[in-house]
C-alpha cells in the first residue's frame, strides 16, 4: 500500500477516535452515556440505523457474490420498508414512552423477569460471539490481500473502536456513525465511478450491463417459488419482512438507536430513512461485483484473488495440478474476453440475426472459465482443509489493491474500517446496556449512585470490546465456527419476534406461554438449522457406538423418519427460519397462555402511559 | 392498554402520508428493479 494510502486510513482513524472521544463531555449520566438523553436528531439516528447495519461483511462478502452470481443479493431487502413502516407503527411508540433502556426491559414489565432474562441473555450471547466475527471476518481478508498481520489487523480495527465507545457512550457511536456512512458512501462512489472509467473505450457502460446480463448476473429479482433458494422475491419479501421487523424491533443494538431520538415522530423516521435508501444502497454494492466481473472480462484476472492459498497450494505436492488448471485458465480468460469483445461488436452493430449465437459463445466461455475456478477452488480445500473457503470474498479487496488509484485505495480500506467498526460500536454500547441495566442494576447493585453505573458501564464496555477483539482472534483461525456463530443468531431472532408480537399484540397471553413459546421456537429453528446434520447424524448413528444404546430405545423406522424430515426442513433458506421462528412461538405461546387462568388485570403491565 | 396505544399513535395523519409515501416509494422501486433487469436481458 502506498504511503498516501496509509495516510488516508490514518487519517480516518484518528479523526474518527477524536471524534467519539470528544463526545463524553455530554455524557455525565446514565441516560446520556445509554440514550444521549433521547436528544438526538432523526437523520442522524437514521444514518446511524444504516451504518449499524452495514458491516464490513456486507460491503466485502456482498460485492463478491454481485461478481459470482450478480445482483440477485438485493432481495433480502424487500421486506425492509414494510418492517419499517409496521416497526414505526407498533414497537417505536411502545418503547419510547415505556421510557425503557432496552427492549428487554418491556418484556419484564408484560411478563416477568424469567422472560427478560432469557432474552436478554441470549442476546448478550449471540452479539457477544457476533461481535468478534464482524471484527474477524474483514481482519482475514484485509491480513491476507495486504499482507498484515492478523492479530494487528483485528487490534487496528476493535481497539479504537472500544476506545471510543467507552469514552463516548452512544453520543459517541451516534455521531461517529455519520461520519463512517460518510466514507463508506464515498468508498461505494469511488469503486463505482473508477470501474465504469476503466471499462476499454470501445465498450459503453451499457454494453458492458449487457454483456453481464447474458450470464444472468443482472437478474435482481427472481420469481420462482422455492423455499431452498436463498434470494428470491418472496423470500425477500415474506422472510425478509420477518428478519428485518426482528432485528429492527427485537436487537438491543438497533432498538437502542431509535430509542435516542428527540421524539417518538423523529424516531419513527430515523427507521424510515432506511425504508427509504437501504435498497438503491443494497442494490449498489453488489452492482460494484457486476461492475468488476465485467472489468475482468477485458483484464486478466487472477485464477484465486485469495493470494496465500494461491501460494500454499502452489508449494503442495498437488501444485502441479494447479498449475495446470491455471494454463487451462488463461487459455479460457482469452476466449472468454474475444467472446465478450464479439458479442459488444455485435450488440454495437445492432446485428440482431447473430445476437444470440454471440450470447451462447460468450455463455459458454464464461461457464468454462468459472469451472475452472470451482476445480481450483476445490483443490484449496483439499490441500488446506479449509472446507469454508470462498474465493468470492477476496475478489472486492483485491480488486481495490491492484487497480485502484492511489489514495483511493486507503479511501476504500477505510471505508471497510468504517462499515466494521460502526458496527462493533453499536454492539458494545448495546452489551453494555443489557449488562448493566438488565442484569447488575437489577439483579446486583440496586441502589448506587448514577455515577457508580456510569462507572460501571464504562467498564463494561471495555469488558464486552475485550470480549469480542479475544472471540475476534480464535474465530479468525476456527473457519466453520463463524458459520455457527451466525447461525445462531438467526434462530434467535425469529423467535425473540413471536415473543414481542405476544407482548404487544395479543393481551390474553400470558408470561408461561411467552417463556415456553421461545423456548419451542428455539427448538424447532434448530431442527430447520440444524436438519442437514441431525440427518447425516442419524444416517450414520452406527459410527457413534456410545449413543447406540440410547438410540435403540428409538425404532429404527421412526429414526429413519425423522432424518428424512430433518434434511426436507434443513434444505429451507435461513430466511425462512425467522418466519417459522415467529410463528412457533405465537402458537406455542397462545396455547400454554389458554391453560391458565387470564390475568386480573393484563392491561396494567404494559402501562406506560 | 396496548392497542390503545397503538391506535392513537398510528392516528396520526402525517405518519400516515409518510408510511404511504414508503410503500408507494418501495414499489416504483421495485418497478425500476425489474425494468432495468428486463431491459439488460435477465
Amino acid at each position: 500500500m502506498h504511503l498516501l494510502d496509509w495516510a488516508v486510513v490514518v487519517v480516518y482513524l484518528v479523526w474518527i477516535v477524536w471524534d467519539g472521544l470528544r463526545r463524553s463531555k455530554a455524557t455525565t449520566e446514565v441516560e446520556g452515556y445509554f440514550l444521549a438523553n433521547r436528544s438526538l436528531p432523526w437523520w442522524a439516528v437514521g444514518l446511524s440505523v444504516m451504518a449499524t447495519q452495514l458491516s464490513a461483511i456486507t460491503l466485502v462478502g456482498t460485492t463478491g457474490r454481485g461478481y459470482a452470481e450478480g445482483l440477485g443479493v438485493v432481495q433480502l431487502y424487500l421486506g425492509l420498508p414494510i418492517a419499517m413502516v409496521i416497526l414505526s407503527v407498533t414497537v417505536v411508540p411502545f418503547f419510547y414512552r415505556a421510557k425503557v433502556f432496552t427492549a428487554y426491559e418491556y418484556l419484564e414489565r408484560r411478563f416477568d423477569s424469567k422472560t427478560r432474562t432469557l432474552a436478554s441473555l441470549l442476546f448478550l450471547l449471540s452479539r457477544a460471539l457476533s461481535c468478534g466475527v464482524i471484527v474477524a471476518a474483514p481482519a482475514v481478508i484485509l491480513s491476507i490481500v495486504l499482507g498484515w498481520n492478523l492479530t494487528l489487523t483485528i487490534l487496528g480495527i476493535g481497539l479504537p473502536t472500544v476506545l471510543y465507545t467507552m469514552v463516548g457512550g452512544v453520543q459517541a457511536v451516534t455521531w461517529t456513525d455519520v461520519k463512517q456512512m460518510g466514507v463508506i458512501i464515498a468508498g461505494v462512489g469511488a469503486a463505482v465511478v473508477v470501474l465504469v472509467m476503466s471499462l476499454p473505450g470501445h465498450v459503453s457502460v451499457g454494453e458492458a450491463l449487457h454483456i453481464a446480463g447474458a450470464t444472468g448476473r443482472m437478474q435482481a429479482l427472481d420469481f420462482q417459488w422455492d423455499l431452498s433458494k436463498t434470494y428470491t422475491f418472496w423470500s425477500g419479501l415474506v422472510g425478509g419482512l420477518f428478519l428485518m421487523l426482528s432485528y429492527f424491533g427485537c436487537d438491543q443494538s438497533q432498538v437502542q438507536r431509535y430509542l435516542t431520538a428527540k421524539s417518538v415522530d423523529e424516531g419513527r423516521q430515523s427507521l424510515l430513512m432506511s425504508a427509504y435508501f437501504k435498497i438503491p444502497l443494497q442494490f449498489l454494492i453488489p452492482m460494484i461485483g457486476v461492475l468488476m466481473f465485467v472489468f475482468y472480462l477485458f483484464h486478466q484476472p487472477p485464477l484465486l484473488f485469495n493470494h496465500q492459498h494461491d501460494a500454499q497450494v502452489r508449494a503442495s505436492a498437488r501444485g502441479s495440478e494447479y498449475r495446470a488448471i491455471e494454463q487451462e485458465f488463461n487459455s479460457a480468460y482469452e476466449t472468454r474476453r474475444d467472446a465478450a469483445e464479439a458479442l459488444a461488436a455485435v450488440r454495437r452493430a445492432g446485428a440482431a440475426g447473430t445476437l444470440g449465437a454471440s450470447e451462447d459463445a460468450f455463455r459458454d466461455s464464461e461457464a468454462r472459465v468459472a469451472g475452472l475456478r470451482t476445480k481450483a477452488t476445490s483443490l484449496v480445500r483439499d490441500v488446506t482443509g479449509d472446507q469454508a473457503f470462498g474465493d468470492v470474498n477476496y475478489v472486492f479487496p483485491t480488486f481495490v489493491t491492484e487497480h485502484m488509484p492511489i489514495g483511493l485505495v486507503g479511501l476504500i480500506i477505510a471505508a471497510i474500517f468504517a462499515a466494521a467498526m460502526s458496527s462493533i460500536a453499536a454492539e458494545l454500547n448495546a452489551l453494555s446496556t443489557a449488562t448493566v441495566i438488565d442484569f447488575y442494576r437489577r439483579l446486583w447493585r440496586t441502589s448506587e449512585s448514577d455515577a457508580h453505573y456510569l462507572r460501571v458501564s464504562k467498564a463494561v464496555t471495555l469488558f464486552w470490546g475485550l470480549v469480542a477483539c479475544t472471540v475476534a482472534i480464535f474465530a479468525a483461525n476456527l473457519g466453520p465456527l463463524i458459520d455457527v456463530v451466525n447461525r445462531f443468531g438467526s434462530f434467535f431472532y425469529g423467535s425473540l419476534l413471536g415473543v414481542f408480537v405476544l407482548a404487544i399484540g395479543v393481551k390474553r397471553a400470558t408470561s408461561r406461554g411467552a417463556f415456553w413459546g421461545l423456548l419451542a421456537g428455539m427448538a424447532v429453528v434448530s431442527f430447520f438449522a440444524f436438519g442437514i446434520n441431525l440427518s447425516d447424524f442419524l444416517n450414520h448413528r452406527e459410527e457413534w457406538p456410545k449413543l447406540a444404546f440410547a438410540l435403540q430405545v428409538v425404532p429404527a423406522d421412526v429414526l429413519d423418519s425423522i432424518s428424512g424430515y430433518a434434511r426436507a426442513a434443513g434444505t429451507i433458506s435461513f430466511l425462512w427460519h425467522n418466519v417459522v421462528g415467529a410463528t412457533v412461538v405465537v402458537v406455542v405461546g397462545l396455547l400454554v397462555s389458554f391453560t391458565e387462568q387470564p390475568r386480573q388485570d393484563p392491561a396494567e403491565a404494559g402501562s406506560h402511559e | 392498554m396496548t392497542r390503545d396505544a397503538i391506535g392513537s399513535d398510528s392516528g396520526d395523519r402525517r405518519m400516515h402520508r409518510i408510511y404511504a409515501g414508503v410503500i408507494a416509494v418501495e414499489v416504483v422501486v421495485l418497478l425500476g428493479i425489474w425494468l432495468f433487469q428486463r431491459w439488460f436481458g435477465a
